[in-house]
């Protein structure tokens, strides 16, 4: 069953949306009511959906959700329920991977309907892998592995490091331009340098050794791609 | 007064809960109260904005009006207009008569 955390500080505001979910959405509801519960459950637990308000007793619940993006994925796991939905809150919540935004009173029928999308989506990530030769990436859980000797292996990648695989493996061995490569920091919309990007293929080739039969290429002035060795054989 | 003005049919998915949130209102109305006495606008702003996120959700949208305004004249600490909203507030719930349907 999927698990919900509602971050609210309002008892009869949370006390209906359990209601609701829990008996339409066939979901495991937990309910944290202020800023610092809400922040050590959602830390602590992993829950597949969190419904943040804003306004916390006082406490901001966009910096709640920095927090926790900086300890683990959100990326369409959030919908942010609050009376004040201003445009700079939704440019910046949505840069911190807010799904949805949406307005207090709320209409029922409607989080409903966005909370089942977000879960479809969530059951679609987890079940789908992006493969090349004997690479994989498990898009839901943003994990890499190696088959090496019938063994999957973990990469143990960095946010950026995955990224970057991620793009490479999608290109199916064509080149990936460094500028492309660029946009695969923390801040996707901020350019890190040529420099950095180099530091982080030559991290993920040393993962890569690994498997010893997809390596990366570079493309001079241009970029980088995925290269199969044909003298190994596919595990 | 016209009885009229304070029935409301709320869906009856509601029923289950509905107890608790008059319980709740129950509670913000005396806090709401000493609130005014002592002119404390922060407080009366902090749950004129959850009466504003809460009621219309629970089918009481009149009710909720009812926050925002409180919430607002919180902000422009107008005392008055802040005593005759929490009395309107509390006129509401006092005379207040659902229907599940």
């Amino acid at each position: 069953m999927r698990r919900v955390l509602i971050i609210e500080d309002d008892k009869s505001f949370s006390r209906l949306i359990k209601h609701n979910l829990e008996n339409d959405i066939n979901t495991d509801v937990d309910v944290a009511d202020n800023y610092l519960k809400g922040l050590s459950m959602a830390i602590n637990t992993d829950y597949d959906l969190y419904l943040v308000d804003l306004n916390l007793d006082g406490e901001s619940g966009i910096d709640l959700i920095k927090i926790l993006a900086k300890n683990k994925k959100i990326d369409n796991k959030v919908i942010v329920v609050s009376a004040v939905i201003t445009k700079e809150l939704q440019i910046e919540g949505y840069n911190l991977g807010v799904s949805n935004f949406v307005s207090k009173p709320v209409d029922l029928d409607l989080l409903k309907a966005i909370m089942r999308k977000n879960l479809r989506m969530l059951d679609n990530s987890h079940s789908e892998i992006l493969s090349f030769y004997n690479l994989y990436l498990n898009l839901g859980e943003r994990r890499a592995y190696a088959k090496v000797d019938e063994q999957k292996e973990e990469l143990n990648l960095s946010p950026t490091e995955y990224t970057i695989l991620f793009k490479l493996l999608n290109a199916r061995g064509n080149v990936v331009s460094k500028e492309e490569l660029s946009y695969t920091g923390k801040d996707e919309n901020k350019a890190m340098s040529f420099k950095s990007v180099e530091m982080h293929i030559s991290a993920l080739r040393k993962k890569l050794e690994i498997n010893k039969i997809v390596h990366i290429e570079s493309k001079w002035g241009v970029g980088y791609y995925l290269k199969y060795n044909q003298n190994k054989q596919v595990a | 007064m016209n009885e009229k003005k304070y029935h409301y049919e709320i869906e009856s998915f509601l029923e289950p809960i509905f107890p608790d949130f008059l319980n709740d209102r129950k509670t913000d109305l005396e806090e709401e109260e000493q609130a005014v006495n002592k002119k404390d606008f922060k407080t009366l702003s902090l749950l004129g904005h959850k009466l504003a996120g809460n009621a219309g959700s629970y089918g009481l949208p009149e009710l909720g009006d009812l926050g925002k305004e409180l919430e607002s004249s919180a902000h422009d600490e107008n005392y008055d207009r802040c005593k005759e909203i929490h009395l309107q507030i509390k006129e509401f719930l006092e005379n207040l008569t659902v229907d599940f349907i």
